[in-house]
This record gives C-alpha cells, sequence and structure tokens, in this order.
C-alpha cells in the first residue's frame, strides 16, 4: 500500500516536478495550487504526509494547516528568510530545498 | 531884493542859473517870464512856452486842480509844494513841484519849481513795496525791547488778537513755548549787533492754536545809525510744516511698514548713483545709517558675494540702460561680513522719458532658503531611507521570489540526473530551468537602482506601465503578506520624461500607504491603471479604502502631515511624492469623485518627433 502525499504549492512548476521526482509505487503524490481544493481533499482523503507552502494567494500555510485534521503529519515549505509559525509543524524546509534530502524525509514516513 | 554887491545883474544870474524852474506867470494863462530850466527840463524852446498857454503843458488829469490852486493864490493863499505833471517835448510827462505867491497888487504869479520825477518814482516804489509787505506778509514793529508797537491786518488775522490787544504787549505773547531759551537768546544776538535773523519761528495763536512763520527780522537804524526799533516780516508755512510733517509721519509708517513687513526699499538716482534706503534695508544689509550721509550704487553693490554682485550688476545696468525690470534670489554680504540671501526687485522709473530713478525692494529670505534646503536634504534624506525601507522589504520579498524559481532549477536539475536517459523530458526541464532563470535576473535587474549612489536626477524618456510593473515587484511581497492584491491595466504606450527611480518611487510611497491603509480593512484591494490623451499620461492608482475627508485633501502633502499613529509614519512619504512630482511637472490630485481612495497624477506626454531630427 504506497503512502499518500499532498503537496500545496501555488507554484504550478513546483508541483509538477514534486510530483515527477518523488512519484513511485510506493509513494502517492497528489498536487494543489489552490488550498481551498486542497483542504477540502484532505478532509475527505486524509493523506499520510502534508507539504503545505507557506505564501499561498490570499491564505497562509498557517491557515490551511489549522483547517485540517490536526493528526495529519504536516510539513512547512516556505521561501521566506525569516518567519514565524504558530502552527506546531512537523518540520520546516526552506527553500531551495535539496530534493535528496527530502526524499529521505519521505522515506521515514514510508 | 538886497544884494551884498548891489548890482541888480547878480539877481539876473541867479535866475539864469538856478537850476530850480523860476518864472513869473500872470494870471491870464500865460508864462510872462521863464528861466532856462524850464527849457532845459521840458525841451521846449522859450517861444514855445511863452506864446502858449501853461494849461497846455500840463496833463489832462492835472488841469482842474492846477486851476483851482492858481483861483486859491488869487485868494492870496501861497502854493507850497503842489504837484502836477508837464508834458515834455518828447511826449513823457515829469512832475513838477510848485511854489508860489502873488503880487496883490499886478496880479502876477511869482513861482519857483522844481523837476521832482525821480523823487515821486522812488517813493512810489517804497509805498508799492510797503503795500506789498502790508498786503502779503505778516508785520510787526517793536521798541527795542520787543514791545509791539505795530502789527498789520495779517498779524492780527494769523494770530487772533485784536490790534488793541497787541500794542504795547511784548512779543512774547506769541511764544509757543516749543523754542529753547537758546533760540530767542541767538536771534536777540544777531538782531541787537545790528544785523538781520532768519528762521522758522512756532509761535502760538490767542486761541492756543500753534502756527509757523517764516521771519525775517531786521533792525531799523535812527538816522543816528542807532537801533531804535526791530522790524518783522513773516510768512506763513504752516501749511507747509503739516504736509512735511505729514511726509515725515508717512514715511516713518513706511520705514516702520517695512521693518515689520521686513521689507526695505531702495531708489537709486541714475545721474548721481545716490541711493535712498528706508531703515529695513539699512537693517538687513547691516550697514549703520548715518545722518546726512548717503550710500552710492558702488557701495551697495559691494555688499554682494562676488557671484551675486556680476549678476545684480547687470541687472541694474540694464534697468538704467533699457529700462528692463528684474527680481532676483542673491546673496548679500553684509557689511558686518554675514552672508545672507536676499530676495530684491528693481524697476525704472520714467521722467519725461527718460529713466531718472531705478527703485525696488529688498527682502531678507535668508531663512526660507535655509529651511529650502533643510527641506531638500530631508527630501534626499527620506528618499534615500524609503530606498532603504523598500530595499528591506526587497529582501524579504526577493528570498520568496528568488527562491521559488531556484527550488525549482534545483529541483529540475536534480531530476534530470535521474532522466538522462529520457531527453524528451529533460528538454522541457530545460524549458522550466530557463523560465526560472529569467524570473531571477528579472527581479536582479529591479535590484539595480538601488545601486545608483548619486542624488542627481536622471531624466530619460521612458514608458510608465514598464516603471509601475517594477514598483509591483517591490511591494508585491508586503502585499502578499498582508493578502492585497494589486492589479495593474496599462493602457498607456506613450512616453514620459522622467527619473525612473525617482518615479518608481512615487508608485511605491503610493502603493505602500495603500496597504498601510488597508491592511485591516476586510475589502483589500489596490489597482493601477495608466490611459493616455494626446498631451498627457494618467496614472491612476484606487484602493478598497473609502477615500479621503475632504478636510485632510488640502493637507496630505503637506510635510509631516499624517493620520497614522505616533512612530507608523514620519508624514513625509505625500509630501516628497508631490515635490518629486513637481519637478516632473506632474500633477497629483485626489479624485474626490471616486467612492474608493483614488490618485491621480497626470504627466506631460513626451512628443517624441520633437527630437527625431
Amino acid at each position: 500500500m504506497p503512502i499518500k502525499i499532498i503537496y500545496l504549492d501555488d507554484e504550478e512548476a513546483l508541483c509538477k516536478i514534486f510530483s515527477q521526482y518523488y512519484g513511485s509505487d510506493q509513494v502517492n503524490i497528489k498536487t494543489f495550487v489552490d488550498a481551498n481544493e486542497a483542504i477540502k481533499f484532505c478532509q475527505v482523503n486524509p493523506p499520510d504526509l502534508f507539504f503545505i507552502d507557506y505564501r499561498l494567494s490570499g491564505i497562509t500555510g498557517d491557515d490551511v494547516a489549522f483547517a485540517v485534521e490536526e493528526s495529519i503529519p504536516k510539513i512547512l515549505v516556505t521561501g521566506d528568510i525569516s518567519f514565524t509559525s504558530k502552527y506546531n509543524f512537523h518540520q520546516v524546509i526552506s527553500k531551495p530545498f535539496d530534493f535528496n534530502k527530502v526524499q529521505k524525509l519521505i522515506n521515514h514516513y514510508l | 531884493m538886497t544884494t551884498n554887491t548891489g548890482k541888480l545883474d547878480d539877481f539876473e544870474k541867479l535866475f539864469n542859473m538856478a537850476l530850480d524852474m523860476l518864472c513869473i506867470a500872470g494870471t491870464d494863462g500865460y508864462f510872462k517870464v521863464i528861466n532856462p530850466s524850464f527849457s532845459r527840463i521840458l525841451g521846449y524852446n522859450n517861444g514855445v512856452l511863452l506864446e502858449n498857454p501853461f494849461l497846455e503843458f500840463i496833463h489832462p488829469d492835472d488841469i482842474e486842480e492846477t486851476i483851482h490852486e492858481i483861483e486859491k493864490l488869487k485868494d492870496g493863499i501861497n502854493t507850497v509844494k503842489f504837484h502836477n505833471r508837464y508834458r515834455r517835448i518828447d511826449g513823457t510827462y515829469r512832475f513838477i513841484s510848485w511854489s508860489a505867491s502873488v503880487d496883490p497888487e499886478n496880479g502876477l504869479l511869482y513861482c519857483v519849481a522844481r523837476d521832482v520825477t525821480e523823487e515821486k518814482e522812488n517813493a512810489s516804489h517804497l509805498i508799492q513795496i510797503q503795500n506789498v509787505l502790508n498786503n502779503e506778509t505778516i508785520v510787526a514793529m517793536t521798541d527795542i525791547r520787543g514791545t509791539i508797537i505795530e502789527v498789520n491786518d495779517k498779524f492780527c488775522d494769523i494770530s487772533g488778537y485784536r490790534r488793541d490787544e497787541l500794542i504795547g504787549q511784548n512779543h512774547r505773547i506769541l511764544n509757543s513755548g516749543n523754542h529753547p531759551k537758546e533760540f530767542f537768546v541767538d536771534m536777540w544776538k544777531t538782531i541787537s549787533s545790528g544785523k538781520p535773523w532768519t528762521g522758522m519761528i512756532e509761535n502760538r495763536k490767542k486761541n492756543g492754536e500753534h502756527y509757523f512763520v517764516q521771519s525775517i527780522i531786521t533792525p531799523i537804524l535812527d538816522i543816528q545809525g542807532k537801533i531804535s526799533n526791530y522790524l518783522a516780516i513773516r510768512f506763513d508755512t504752516t501749511k507747509h510744516i503739516h504736509i512735511k510733517q505729514e511726509l515725515k509721519k508717512t514715511l516713518s509708517i513706511l520705514n516702520e511698514t517695512g521693518q515689520i513687513a521686513k521689507v526695505g526699499g531702495w531708489e537709486l538716482d541714475v545721474k548721481s548713483d545716490d541711493l535712498t534706503w528706508t531703515d529695513e534695508t539699512f537693517n538687513i544689509l547691516e550697514v549703520e545709517k548715518q545722518a546726512n550721509r548717503k550710500p552710492i550704487l558702488p557701495e551697495g553693490l559691494n555688499l554682494f558675494t562676488p557671484t551675486s554682485k556680476s549678476i545684480i550688476e547687470n541687472a541694474v545696468q540694464r534697468a538704467i540702460e533699457f529700462g528692463e525690470p528684474y527680481s532676483l534670489e542673491l546673496e548679500a554680504l553684509t557689511a558686518k561680513g554675514n552672508i545672507i540671501w536676499i530676495y530684491t526687485n528693481g524697476k525704472a522709473n520714467y521722467e519725461n522719458g527718460e529713466i531718472v530713478t531705478i527703485s525696488g525692494t529688498i527682502q531678507d529670505i535668508n531663512s526660507r532658503k535655509i529651511a529650502e534646503k533643510q527641506f531638500e536634504q530631508e527630501r534626499q534624506k527620506s528618499i534615500r531611507n524609503a530606498k532603504l525601507a523598500s530595499l528591506g522589504e526587497l529582501a524579504a520579498g526577493i528570498a520568496h521570489e528568488i527562491n521559488n524559481p531556484l527550488t525549482i532549477i534545483n529541483g529540475y536539475a536534480q531530476l534530470m540526473t535521474k532522466q538522462l536517459n529520457e531527453p524528451e523530458k529533460l528538454n522541457e526541464n530545460i524549458d522550466e530551468i530557463l523560465k526560472s532563470c529569467d524570473r531571477i535576473s528579472r527581479i536582479v535587474k529591479s535590484l539595480k537602482k538601488f545601486s545608483r549612489t548619486s542624488d542627481q536626477t536622471n531624466l530619460s524618456p521612458h514608458q510608465l506601465g514598464g516603471i509601475v510593473r517594477e514598483a509591483i515587484t517591490l511591494t508585491d511581497a508586503k502585499a502578499n503578506r498582508n493578502l492585497i492584491s494589486i492589479t495593474f491595466s496599462c493602457n498607456a504606450n506613450g512616453l514620459i520624461i522622467c527619473d525612473e527611480i525617482e518615479i518608481e518611487q512615487v508608485i511605491v510611497n503610493l502603493i505602500n500607504n495603500a496597504i498601510d491603509a488597508n491592511k485591516n480593512n476586510v475589502e483589500k484591494w489596490i489597482k493601477i491603471s495608466t490611459y493616455e490623451t494626446e498631451t498627457d499620461i494618467f496614472l491612476i492608482v484606487t484602493d478598497s479604502g473609502s477615500g479621503i475627508s475632504s478636510d485632510t485633501i488640502d493637507r496630505i502633502f503637506d510635510p509631516f502631515f499624517t493620520t497614522k499613529k505616533t512612530g507608523e509614519g514620519t508624514g513625509l512619504g505625500l509630501s516628497i511624492t508631490k515635490g518629486i512630482l513637481d519637478d516632473h511637472n506632474a500633477i497629483i490630485t485626489v479624485d474626490e469623485d471616486s467612492p474608493n481612495t483614488c490618485f491621480k497624477i497626470q504627466f506631460t506626454k513626451y512628443a517624441e518627433n520633437i527630437y527625431a531630427y
């Protein structure tokens, strides 16, 4: 049974690359550029791991994190240099990130 | 008849040689005997005088009186100094003074006559002079102690006293009390030494009013040469004095006004180079005012710094030569060595078509100039600060903006190491990498303006749309953070001449203000648009705010005006915005018709074809 991962980022290219890089038999990737759609999807299909970009159009990663089930492990991805999050994320990854390191992180949840 | 010689010849000689006119006339109206003086004085020969009745020689106006006098003689009354006029052969008349007696026995008239024409004329001149003095001047005669013994009507009129109230009084009765004791001591010293005294005296009327008289007081000498009286001749100059006093008052008001308004006046006499200055002009130029000494043009010109001197010299010269008016802001070098900014203007004044004077004003504008300079420095500093602030904004924004494409590049690069055997995928990925590189270089480009260190403006033609996009790039991050959307609709392709960075600064200022004003609103957006007419290009910045209240509209462009809380804003933003736009001859207004907050900037379109050849 592959694990389900959601990647939310309003940068479409990143969504694409994320799927191509990590998508495999063991890892099922679903990406969203629209936060609300991602939230709705989560309510029906809670993922095993949720990557959330912080700066989204009209909403922040924090807001999204608060809006979905608390038990879903969440990883914040951000391009900002300094920021404080109100949500207690499992992990925070700074852009640009090393795809190999993130691979290891994903492997950790396998 | 009695003679010492006893000779009758002696009498005949006396008769013939006498300078007076001697004659014997009959009551029949004819001369019987005349001596040679008759023909000498009247010019006729003796025959004419003897053969014609003497009345024929007499002035028609005097005939009646003469006949009357002869009648009296016949009655035995002697004639003494009876005057009538005799016609000379040349038609002129001579005044003749007659003394005569009649011999009762034969009725003959024995007459002695004298030509008194000259005396008569002299007397007439004297009378005329006396009349003029009496009628036209104020005359008084005093004795040597100053007691009034005679006054004319004019004296009574002006002093308000009746003649009988004055005569016998000392002249002191008119003393106004406004002259020091020495004044009269000096006067008495002069006249008592036999010399006339002239001067202005202030006197008092009977009713207490004062009047001014220009006076000539002269001692009158008796035959022995001793002073017997003093004669005072005076002219009423009260009006003149009042005019002078009014003038003095006006001048002092002018001086005071000048002092309060800090405006000095000056006039240059073109012929003499004399300068007339008001008190404030002396003040401004820190020149000590000296009585009876006027500055002259070269001295006035030396009160400028060398650079300003050549400017003012040229301006004054042109005003004198061509009547050109001028108004200048110059640096004056005061008499005390201080350098101050002054404003001065000048214009030519004509008399009979000729330039006779140049006159104008001078104003101390030093504090204004200094304030202007300080404001300019503040502005530059504030622009720098604003640049730094937006650099800070940018740094934060940039990190995000660059990190995203970097992530993409990084991601594809790593992905490509996995996909080396799938060339069709590689191409697609390379495209994505190049796109991301473009994004990064665009951001880097927007940084270049921060590398400029000079404060010099750099004017060149630009499309407003490009500048707006750059400004949005700089502010987008802040807007995003506050979840405010910025939209831009560009409907102008024409060019404007501007300093790109300054105009970008203006737009950044407006966007930043809009973000600050809207961040706590429910509905928040910023709409920017441009459009053009034949001559102008317009930039409209509207935000979701509900407009600016009309009482603050007038003040929002003032430096340091702000509606933000202390610590949130310096208030220099909009005044700098306006300052920059003023420099660009652009007009910023608040559109009061818009339901939202709406700024409108009008730029003059750059007419490219002007520079085409």
